[in-house]
């Protein structure tokens, strides 16, 4: 049996920062990353935006060049899929028949794609969004100037939506919610969304269920169970992901909507640590246990998880932090708000503004939208959990947001 | 008052070659373009990352490997948002060999 040290599985994110993080905190001793994806590790959240639209090369698409792999010494075993896990034996089995032994296993497997249950999504011409592969052979698609329906209209499915367009394309959402983004930001965020989709260019119909994609040789529509039929050549699936748990549920680690970790990002079995999308935390900062499916965590969870690899006890507390790019919006979006009793809204031009969700006083996340300029100010805000005593302060434009927030709580 | 600190040698950085360095708190990026040395701070200003961190130089634009703002490098100023504000750009020279950045 060939042995390692360091064992990651998953050549994404998570898993590129975890190897590297490994030999930035010292690691001797062999190194060895297994990927499914038969890609060095890439910018994956480009895929549905610069990349799909032609605006970035296929030679600036690594995490890392490869040579920075290995100058580290990183070894990387591509195209190859962890199959199994013995955590008693401290080895995984992959799918060429090989094992290997380790001393200490990240999990960074990430997430696997939701898949539609209708029939028709086996026709040519219907199309999920989650590897480099599937980026170009939609890029091919955009090429041919196809009529496109997108199921979903999440972060994925709007993206692909905003690119579509911009290459030209006539592009239908379809969503089983009301409002876009709704479930996200709240009615009224979603609004601006799903209206700042509309006015750019981009037809919704909402609510409704798929019923079937249609067609003969390729797809040709999608039926809904509202009775609406949809022209289209080219169907974009994007109704979510589901964290890649099956080698921890199976080795009897502790799983529940992701692998379960502490904020040391190590799991119930020591020496077993998980990280990125797969990974279930406990957020010290939120007192809470939150999994994020997002490109920024993903990575600092890796740097972490290579640090606690290596015993130096470092919890992940960062303000998780995600961003997207709809057309001529930058959206970013800082913090935890699964609930808030009040939406505050900061208004700095057209398209440009910060919205705070607080409960109680205490803002637990913010929403930007083209405002960068404020992002560190309000990322400083929510880590020290300030309660501000009278919100509408926030309002006023012409405040400084750093003055505020570093103002001492209404006594 | 303003001093002059080695940050490196100068051989550490040839023609299209980025490299961070700290000087206590201060991270610095060093870029050669067109043999030619700049000095900007390491720190993107939209959301903090360490710029030298597998970030890279095209022409003297520099891209930040978090969310690919770019700078000029030869400025400091901003050419691809998120980033809105530019980097702080600092005084640079190359003597008997060392590359020298001048603080404030």
């Amino acid at each position: 049996m060939a042995k390692t040290k360091y064992l990651i599985i998953g050549g994404g994110h998570a898993g590129a920062m975890a190897a590297l993080g490994l030999r930035k905190a010292g690691a001797d001793g062999r190194v060895l990353l297994v990927s499914a994806e038969a890609e060095y590790p890439y910018l994956r959240y480009m895929l549905s935006k610069e990349y799909l639209r032609g605006q970035r090369p296929r030679d600036r698409l690594n995490i890392r060049p490869v040579k920075l792999f290995l100058d580290q010494g990183v070894e990387m075993l591509l195209g190859t899929r962890a199959v199994g896990l013995n955590a008693e034996a401290q080895s995984v089995l992959l799918d060429t028949g090989e094992e290997v032994g380790y001393e200490k296993l990240l999990l960074a497997t990430g997430a696997s794609l939701r898949r539609l249950p209708v029939p028709g999504t086996e026709l040519p011409g219907v199309y999920h969004l989650r590897t480099l592969a599937d980026a170009d052979a939609l890029r091919e698609e955009i090429a041919l100037n196809r009529k496109a329906v997108i199921i979903g209209g999440g972060f994925i499915g709007a993206e692909v939506a905003a690119s579509f367009v911009q290459q030209g394309m006539n592009v239908t959402i379809v969503d089983v919610a009301e409002t876009l983004w709704a479930h996200l930001f709240g009615e009224k965020m979603g609004r601006f969304f799903h209206e700042g989709l509309l006015k750019r260019g981009v037809d919704i119909l909402t609510p409704v269920h798929v019923e079937s994609i249609e067609g003969e040789n390729r797809v040709r529509r999608v039926v809904t169970q509202e009775g609406h039929a949809l022209d289209g050549d080219l169907v974009v699936v994007g109704i979510g992901v589901n964290p890649e748990t099956e080698l921890a549920e199976a080795a009897g680690l502790s799983v529940d909507n992701g692998i379960l970790v502490d904020e040391y990002l190590e799991s119930s079995r020591p020496g077993i640590f998980a990280a990125g999308d797969n990974a279930r935390f406990y957020s010290p900062l939120f007192d809470a246990r939150l999994r994020i499916e997002h490109w920024d965590v993903a990575g600092q969870q890796g740097s972490i998880a290579a640090a606690n690899m290596l015993g130096q006890c470092k919890p992940f507390d960062e303000v998780p932090y995600f961003f997207s790019e709809l057309f001529d919006m930058w959206v970013e979006f800082l913090g935890h708000a699964p609930h808030w009793d009040r939406l505050t809204l900061r208004t700095l031009g057209e398209d440009r503004f910060a919205a705070f969700y607080s409960q109680q006083g205490r803002v637990n996340g913010v929403l930007l939208v083209n405002n960068s300029k404020e992002l560190k100010s309000c990322a400083k805000f929510i880590r020290s959990k300030t309660v501000i005593g009278d919100l509408t302060t926030l309002e006023d434009p012409d405040v400084d947001l750093g003055e505020v927030l570093t103002a001492k709580p209404d006594a | 008052m303003a001093r002059e600190e080695r940050v490196a040698a100068a051989s550490e950085i040839p023609e299209g070659v980025l490299k961070g360095v700290s000087l206590g708190e201060t991270y610095i990026l060093l870029a050669n373009v067109g043999g030619k040395l700049y000095a900007v701070s390491d720190i993107c200003t939209h959301a903090e990352c360490n710029i030298s961190d597998g970030g890279y130089l095209e022409g003297t634009e520099v891209e930040c490997p978090c969310h690919g703002s770019r700078f000029d490098v030869t400025t400091g100023e901003v050419t691809q948002s998120p980033a809105e504000e530019a980097l702080r750009v600092y005084c640079v020279a190359i003597r008997d060999g060392d590359v020298l950045v001048t603080l404030e």
